[in-house]
């Protein structure tokens, strides 16, 4: 019982950073970014290129990643997705992000083989134990990183200029257009952090879980569960939503069968959409749809 | 009679050309149009629901799915004797199993929209995916094998080249029934805007819900001859995800909610991918996708969408015998009664113990300073909001709590402050959504509709999308749809605001003719003058409460009233501006 606790919510950290920036995107510009799981693959992707070939502790190719990653988001949301918005709908920006995305399997594919790849550190194997309860050292520290990187995305929305700008364009873009602020540039910011998220987030993801390019679906569908469980917006939504789905995984794996953790995922979802269609903690920018 | 024969004679050379068509061309050109067929026949039964009725599936798959498992688990199981019935049997399970499998999603998905939509979807083929690889019963993970069905003396591609045919001749069939139908006006207003359409009777959860199920259903009779045809399936076989996916791509080429768009997108992409790019099976995905990105960017709406409807014109109907007088004959009696209404907010008493009664045939006026309770009062009448304490009679049948599709039957319509066409429908198509799911009934649909245009003096217009339309114009087009419903009862909110002087006094000369044909209006209304020329009574409401009512005339020199609106004790200006604004 402790233990499947303690793996879901280790488990469950990870899956709220990887859904932040997704969270971020849709509860700023209502825009359900199906590239999501791409962008965190990619993360994952270039952490194995530095780890294999410079011999850089993955943890340490973060910064790096997500840096590369921001300026992908933002030239992204400003080439594709402002024009998709502009010429067609916001719906239609559900096809355009589906295409580039199953576009960016094909090249993940064609760079990297379809087989399966790891990111495994020396201390990969090691574990604590901690009154009974085993704890894997990756995790341990997955579980941190993430925290750690929520909370950096929190303090940016909260208490930085460009978070209150994000935060203000979110709620009213026609206001906020009025007081001065590129809107566009917002946007492009605003996928940019996502991205950089995103990136971060697949660096984790790839220390601790095997990945293929065909596992990206998983990834965009893990966010969209974990934005419906907790709210879209902020990173206290992803926190709980995350955590969330993390203990109804690992409590599946347990007692119903290791196959499982999805359809159960699944199943939480359309219930929680039944009830309360917001997530727990609501939009953290006002009404949604 | 000419262009009718002709039409058959074209029909008739098609068949006979799809039949002969298998025995000029090559195995692997057979199997192209066999494909060919099979995804035609998809994109046609998703364009129904996503099409029709603009709810975009990304889980199609699993209906596909559902339908290969049925199939070929049953012809495992159960000996049917002959390989056509194990084929008929199989197609009619899959195809019901999936129409059921639908019926009980309807209800939880079904309220979801849009994008929610489309990814709920996707999880429940993803969920049936796993579910089929991983319980021993379905055998999905090992694959199950399949006996062949057709007949000995005939290739296996040509067989499921006319299987495959078949099957697009029905999915082309029940989308051709659907859109030549009152249905089809219904998912429109679904498609176009979803809150708007059950104020104006459309049943919008069984329409989905007939659908979802009539997608399903085909798509699992498609499934179970997919099954059939390759011979052996498992999980990843069966529920393919990226053919999910792929029809979605289909109907967005060839131009979503058209009948040919499907068949058209199917064409381009099946010639393009298995034709052109036939050996290059590892960017597939890539070319899709690219694909996918440039359509929407570069053609919102599709191939056909691009060309279709810029030179459409109607042709007026006769306005036959069809009169706009409500059904009902009515006597003196109350329309509207409210009974001691309190509406309670928490700590706010939005409005306490109101007590009105709408006599028929008459203009009633609501009227009262900003934050009255005005507005409160209206979402009671329409069933938006319950009230805390009271009671809401329409014809003596309590109607506080009921839906609004309810209110709608029962011939309460409503036109909203903020007019709410069917954004991408024409003129004449939106007056026709009321026409169809008011009190007509269908076969008056067209008369009702004319008189409608007509009374509003948007003749001219009707063939204009309501999106092109200016703000004046739109209010008036919110009252003909109102007024297509031929309503008893016409709660209008603010019909005026934000209108110029004369486009004012058209909207008052409508509710005018509305009055001499013998409907009830309930009006909220700023402009007192519009209030003064029209109404026949008028009640007063401030600060939640009911402070006078009567004749326009004597509600104006009420002191109390004054006081209400300007704060202060009334003083002859006042009172003279006031009854300046009567006369």
């Amino acid at each position: 019982m402790l233990q499947a606790l303690a793996d879901g919510l280790l488990q469950g950290a990870v899956l709220s950073l990887a859904a932040a920036g997704f969270s971020l995107v849709f509860g700023v510009m209502h825009v359900l970014n199906l590239t999501h799981g791409v962008t965190v693959l990619l993360g994952a992707y270039l952490a194995l290129l530095l780890w294999r070939i410079l011999g850089i502790d993955p943890l340490l190719t973060i910064p790096l990643v997500a840096a590369l990653l921001f300026a992908l988001g933002y030239a992204y949301q400003r080439l594709l997705i402002q024009i998709a918005i502009r010429r067609a709908s916001l719906m239609s920006t559900l096809i355009v992000t589906l295409g580039i995305a199953l576009a960016l399997r094909n090249v993940l594919t064609l760079v990297f083989s379809p087989d399966v790849q790891a990111i495994r550190p020396s201390y990969a194997a090691e574990h604590i134990s901690l009154g009974g309860i085993i704890l894997d050292v990756p995790h341990l520290l997955a579980f941190a990183a993430s925290l750690l990187l929520l909370g950096l995305l929190a303090v940016i929305l909260d208490r930085t200029s460009l978070g209150r700008i994000i935060r203000a364009t979110a709620q009213q873009p026609l206001a906020a257009r009025l007081c001065a602020v590129d809107v566009e540039h917002v946007f492009g910011l605003t996928f940019g952090l996502a991205a950089a998220f995103a990136g971060a987030s697949g660096v984790i993801v790839g220390m601790l879980f095997p990945f293929t390019p065909t596992t990206e679906g998983y990834w965009t569908l893990y966010a969209f569960v974990v934005v419906v469980l907790g709210g879209a917006g902020s990173p206290a939504g992803a926190l709980l939503g995350g955590l969330l789905l993390g203990v109804v995984g690992s409590f599946t794996v347990r007692w119903i069968g290791p196959a499982f953790p999805n359809a159960m995922a699944f199943l939480v979802l359309v219930l929680m959409l039944l009830i309360r269609p917001n997530g727990l903690l609501g939009n953290a920018f006002g009404a949604s749809r | 009679m000419r262009g009718r024969a002709i039409a058959i004679a074209a029909i008739v050379a098609g068949i006979a050309l799809l039949l002969a068509l298998p025995s000029v061309l090559s195995p692997f050109q057979v199997r192209v149009l066999q494909n060919l067929f099979f995804a035609a026949a998809l994109a046609t039964a998703w364009n129904i629901m996503g099409g029709f009725a603009g709810y975009w599936s990304f889980g199609h798959a699993g209906f596909l799915g559902v339908g290969a498992f049925a199939a070929a688990l049953l012809q495992e199981h159960l000996d049917l004797g002959s390989p056509a019935a194990a084929l008929v049997a199989g197609i009619a399970l899959g195809a019901a199993l999936a129409a059921i499998l639908a019926a009980l999603l309807a209800y939880p998905v079904l309220r979801l929209r849009g994008a929610y939509f489309a990814i709920a979807m996707l999880g429940v083929s993803l969920v049936l995916s796993e579910l089929a690889s991983n319980l021993d019963i379905l055998e999905g993970g090992v694959g199950i094998s399949l006996i062949a069905v057709g007949p000995e003396w005939m290739a296996p591609e040509v067989f499921y080249y006319g299987v495959f045919l078949l099957l697009l001749a029905v999915s082309l069939a029940v989308a051709t029934t659907i859109r030549t139908g009152k249905l089809h006006y219904g998912l429109a207003a679904i498609r176009e805007d979803e809150d708007t359409a059950p104020m104006l009777g459309v049943p919008t959860l069984r329409y989905k819900t007939i659908v979802f199920v009539l997608s399903a259903g085909i798509t699992g009779a498609i499934g179970a001859a997919y099954a059939f045809s390759l011979g052996y399936i498992t999980a990843d076989s069966g529920f393919r995800a990226d053919v999910g996916l792929d029809i979605v791509v289909y109907c967005l080429l060839g131009g979503i909610g058209t009948l040919a768009g499907p068949l058209l997108g199917a064409a381009m992409m099946i010639f393009l991918t298995q034709v052109v790019l036939g050996n290059l099976l590892q960017v597939h995905l890539l070319v899709t996708g690219i694909l996918i990105t440039t359509i929407v960017l570069l053609l919102p709406n599709g191939i056909l969408g691009a060309f279709a409807r810029r030179n459409r014109r109607s042709i007026p109907a006769p306005v036959v015998a069809a009169t706009l007088s409500p059904p009902i004959g009515h006597g003196d009696a109350p329309v509207l009664m409210l009974d001691n209404i309190t509406v309670q907010f928490r700590g706010l008493r939005a409005l306490s113990e109101v007590s009105l009664a709408v006599p028929p045939g008459k203009i009633y006026s609501i009227i009262g300073p900003n934050g009255a309770g005005k507005s409160t009062l209206f979402n009671v009448v329409t069933a938006y909001l319950r009230p805390t304490e009271g009671v809401v009679r329409y014809r003596g049948e309590r109607i506080d709590g009921m839906s609004t599709l309810h209110l709608s039957r029962s011939g309460i319509a409503r036109a909203f402050q903020i007019a709410r066409p069917f954004q991408g429908m024409s003129v004449l198509d939106n007056i026709m959504v009321g026409a169809l799911f008011g009190r007509s009934g269908p076969r008056d649909a067209r008369a009702v509709t004319e008189a409608a245009l007509r009374i509003t003096g948007l003749t001219d217009l009707r063939d204009q999308p309501a999106s092109s339309l200016p703000i004046g114009h739109l209010r008036r087009l919110e009252l003909a749809r109102v007024i297509a419903a031929r309503p008893d009862l016409i709660l209008a909110d603010e019909p005026c605001a934000g209108l110029n002087a004369t486009e004012t006094l058209d909207v008052e000369r409508i509710l005018g003719d509305l009055r001499a044909r013998g409907m009830t209006i309930v009006l909220v209304e700023h402009d007192m003058a519009t209030i003064m020329r029209i109404s026949d009574h008028v009640c007063v409401i401030s600060a939640g409460s009911k402070i006078c009512e009567g004749t326009p005339d004597q509600v104006v020199r009420d002191p109390r009233v004054i006081e209400a609106y300007l704060g202060t004790p009334a003083s002859k200006l006042v009172s003279a501006s006031l009854t300046t604004a009567v006369d």
